[in-house]
């Protein structure tokens, strides 16, 4: 945030903004891989108008001295070449008291919608300045200009211009001469708060989108195949994937329609290949009946829901944690299987990477909730720490001659017997969908299918998930609990709570299901109350605490539908007022 | 001496519609009376060849129809850029399908029509390449199958577009998506698995399957109407190029889809009950490169080393075309 009191700032948060066509979106991915590689953390989102070419559009940026996981609640500067259309941003951009608007004196006065905070305006001859540039655009003259406002070095402004128009000199130079132009013309405005010194270098640090981490920690889980089907937001992990599956010799192949890409990752890993696809919710909706085969036949397999605004297509470009319900409780009969949550675009690797583990060991269906903001936001992150950990799925070995007949679901102890891959030599069995006995036979008999449920069940109850079922910070006698996209702006929200001497915990579920019941009561030890803090319109995640878990404080909710992100300034409001209620 | 009136306007042409026509043989845009159906103030791309080919259609069905048609649209870039508040373009009853499932809910609304007793009240499905050859095939086979008294209508621009031009099963061999990259690997799209949608409605023998192009807006209206006279099960399929996805200039649609008729690459005809009734003859034989050539989407094809081999595959497509459809005179044919 701005503050005009200091000589510079630890956070400020940006919006550059036009019509179609005018080159925003390489302007705003240009100014954070500056930022980046200048040693600044950063996040980036994206909103556009609804049209699928040529609408306005609307890069949004947080660039800070410490990791960043949320947009904050008022905008420092917005940033414009031209503002046609562009007060439809109203809602996304808010401008704070101290705020900028900054736009080309030719295209008169900003929205009023941007200006009612109180927000300084400015104007420059943008346009203009670009015309005295054969070549050169607008969007790169409000490039240096606010990379200088910033005080972002000119270098690294200048290697991220030349890192994405390097293959085309064309572009290059003029380009260049617009961005020290708009360099030079920053020193006509009035004094803006630049930021503080950077907080190391960008050695060992990533820049990374939610579902490109999503895609590599499948990737280091060792998933070889991965089959699935176009849906908005999760379209980004499979065009990652596809050619970072080739480079490790896997294979992505595009399906026809949802219910076939699960049915090929089935498939696959019953062949013996770790296997994953991505979607969306109504995609998920579509793959729940194959879900239901994955669990009675025991074969793992990872679905990630990129979740977005529902019911039905909804608003496929917006986030919302609404198919919680339906991956709970989605399938038919009793079939116990994982959901997962990632709560940050780092988190997204370490997650999606579990869940391939998991799946795998446990040969059961998981399922990975990771949302539109979480998939699509650009972040700059510490480098995660975990590597490669392929997963270990319980292999049937080769059976000789008199050896005792494979019973591909032994009643063991554990719950987990061991696998056979086809083509393993003594050990042919049927996987199926009917109710079965130890051997795989089809069973209508009330005593296997008890058998039966009872070792799916205890493989994933009997389970020890460790410490990272949830992410616990914070003490205090008062606690919110959340999930996914919501634990970034909450952790700010309590640190901002913190510094006012209100000591509340974080509580972050990280695995859903199957419930932890014993290990969220501990957590919550010395707790009175709890807040559950989760986008959607329901509260899913509270039904799930009231359900699955018994536990000894009294719950309130917080939560609101996809649409809009929660900000931390938004949840400090609440948990103050919920604190002393 | 006899009288003759004189004209001043062309016939026989690439023209639309004249009003000085005679009133069978005008276009319905040129009706003073048309719909309208799918009004201005759309989000669709500059250049969109799916918004020009849905207003023709659905204008001509409205008029073939007196107005009595309830239309099933799948998602789609066609869903997408018409309905969004406050665009919403449509001024008859629409209803959103999911995506895979425009025929089923088409099937069902005609149902209740023939419940209501209401046969004067019909029925359009409308899908892009995707909703009906890759996730809507099983219901659309199922509404053939039957016999359902539903048209429907397949606007293909031969990718997934509104999603970030993926491909699907109608995206040609050769050409360039999001999901078919030229690094790595055979460039573009593996041939031999696009399917040939017409004739796969055309082997269902139902009562009339027609193939028609945003390039011959006059053939393509004249299509709908004749589908109109029939009862049962109908498929048009329409080339509608795509700016954004195909990489070609947004004023280039009209010409990009006549070049795609005149290279044989997209045989234009009319079948009834299972048999090829017309096909609209090729006026001027173009080589295909002429057509590729105007596509970003086939552009890898003519970089160093020049890929002649894939190339000529192309031709050879568009050659089996012409004999199979006999698109071209005796004489000139390949």
């Amino acid at each position: 945030m701005t503050n005009p009191s200091n000589s510079a700032a630890t956070s400020v948060a940006i919006a550059l903004a036009g019509s179609g066509g005018a080159g925003i979106m390489t302007a705003g991915n240009m100014l954070l891989e500056a930022a980046a590689s200048a040693g600044y953390y950063a996040l980036m989102t994206r909103s556009s108008g609804p049209q699928i070419r040529g609408g306005e559009a609307a890069a949004m940026l947080r660039i800070a001295t410490h990791p960043v996981e949320c947009m904050p609640a008022g905008f420092d500067l917005l940033a414009a070449v031209d503002w046609e259309n562009v007060h439809r941003f109203g809602a996304e951009i808010p401008l704070g008291a101290g705020g900028l608007v900054l736009g080309d004196e030719a295209e008169g006065a900003p929205p009023a919608v941007f200006t009612a905070s109180g927000a300084a305006i400015a104007a420059l001859p943008l346009a203009a300045i670009a015309r005295g540039i054969p070549g050169g655009r607008p969007n790169m003259v409000l490039l240096g200009l606010v990379g200088a406002l910033l005080g972002l070095p000119e270098d690294a402004m200048h290697e991220a211009v030349s890192r994405t128009l390097g293959k085309r000199p064309a572009a290059l130079e003029p380009s260049l001469a617009a961005l020290a132009a708009g360099r030079s013309a920053a020193g006509s405005l009035q004094p803006f708060t630049p930021l503080a010194p950077p907080p190391g270098s960008a050695a060992g640090r990533w820049l990374i989108t939610g579902n490109e981490a999503a895609g590599l920690g499948a990737l280091q889980g060792g998933v070889r195949f991965v089959a699935a089907y176009p849906i908005t937001p999760a379209t980004e992990m499979l065009e990652w994937l596809s050619p970072s599956l080739e480079s490790v010799g896997g294979v992505l192949v595009q399906a026809e329609d949802e219910l076939a890409s699960i049915n090929m990752a089935i498939g696959a890993s019953y062949g013996g290949v770790p296997s994953l696809t991505a979607t969306s919710g109504p995609g998920l909706a579509l793959m729940l009946e194959s879900l239901g085969l994955a669990v009675a036949s025991e074969t793992p397999i990872v679905v990630v829901d990129i979740m977005r605004v529902g019911p039905s297509t909804g608003i496929p470009t917006k986030s919302e944690q609404g198919d919680l319900d339906i991956a709970l409780h989605g399938l038919h009969g009793d079939a116990p299987h994982l959901v997962l949550a990632p709560n940050g675009v780092g988190d997204a690797l370490a997650t999606t990477q579990w869940a391939v583990t998991l799946a795998e060991s446990l040969q059961c269906p998981a399922i990975v909730l990771s949302d539109q903001f979480l998939g699509q936001a650009r972040a700059v992150i510490d480098r995660p720490a975990a590597g490669a950990s392929p997963a270990a799925r319980d292999v049937a070995a080769a059976a000789a001659e008199g050896d005792a007949p494979y019973r591909r679901y032994a009643l063991t102890d554990s719950g987990i017997s061991p696998m056979a891959i086809p083509g393993t030599a003594g050990v042919t069995y049927t996987a199926d969908g009917l109710e079965h006995g130890e051997r795989g036979t089809p069973s209508s008999q009330f005593t296997d299918h008890a058998a039966q449920l009872d070792k799916r069940l205890r493989k994933l109850a009997d389970h020890d998930y460790g410490e990272r079922w949830a992410d616990l910070e914070g003490e205090g006698d008062l606690a919110v609990i959340t999930f996914g996209s919501c634990t970034g702006p909450l952790r700010e929200a309590l640190a901002l709570a913190y510094e006012r001497g209100l000591a509340v915990r974080l509580v972050s579920l990280r695995l859903l299901a199957p419930a932890q019941p014993a290990r969220l009561a501990a957590a919550l030890a010395g707790v009175r109350k709890a807040l559950v803090l989760e986008q959607n319109h329901s509260g899913q995640l509270l039904r799930h605490l009231k359900s699955s878990f018994d536990l000894p404080v009294p719950l309130a909710s917080l939560r609101k539908p996809g649409g809009q992100q929660f900000n931390a300034a938004e949840i400090l409001r609440h948990v103050v007022e919920w604190s002393a209620a | 001496m006899a009288y003759k009136p004189i004209r001043f306007y062309q016939t026989g042409t690439f023209t639309v519609g004249n009003r000085l026509l005679p009133e069978g043989q005008r276009s319905v845009q040129a009706d003073m009376r048309r719909t309208n159906s799918l009004n201005s103030g759309h989000r669709a791309c500059q250049g969109c060849g799916e918004a020009l080919g849905a207003r023709y259609a659905l204008d001509a069905a409205m008029q073939a129809t007196r107005n009595q048609l309830i239309a099933a649209n799948a998602t789609g870039c066609l869903e997408v850029f018409s309905t969004p508040y406050p665009e919403t373009s449509w001024q008859i009853p629409w209803i959103h399908s999911l995506f895979g499932n425009a025929a089923a809910v088409a099937t069902g609304i005609a149902a209740a029509m023939r419940a209501k007793g209401r046969p004067d009240v019909r029925v359009v499905a409308q899908g892009g390449d995707g909703g009906t050859t890759d996730i809507g095939i099983g219901c659309l086979s199922g509404m053939f199958e039957r016999n359902d008294d539903v048209l429907y209508i397949c606007y293909d621009n031969e990718a997934y577009m509104n999603t970030g031009v993926q491909r699907s099963s109608a995206t040609p061999g050769a050409a360039r998506t999001a999901t078919t990259p030229a690094d790595g690997g055979a460039a573009g799209n593996a041939f031999g698995q696009g399917k040939d949608m017409a004739a796969i409605a055309l082997a269902h023998e139902i009562p009339y399957v027609a193939t028609a192009t945003v390039a011959e807006l006059r053939d393509l209206e004249a299509k709908v109407r004749r589908a109109m006279e029939f009862r049962g099960a109908r498929y048009i399929h329409i080339l509608v190029p795509c700016p954004l996805g195909w990489g070609h200039a947004s004023d280039a649609t009209i010409r990009v889809a006549r070049l795609a008729t005149e290279t044989g690459l997209f045989p234009v005809f009319e079948a009834e009950y299972g048999s090829v009734t017309r096909v609209s003859k090729i006026r001027r034989r173009v080589p295909v490169e002429e057509y590729l050539r105007t596509q970003q989407r086939f552009a890898h094809l003519f970089r160093e080393p020049a890929r002649t081999d894939l190339i000529e595959r192309i031709q050879a497509a568009a050659d089996r075309n012409i004999r199979r459809y006999a698109l071209l005179d005796e004489a000139e044919a390949p």
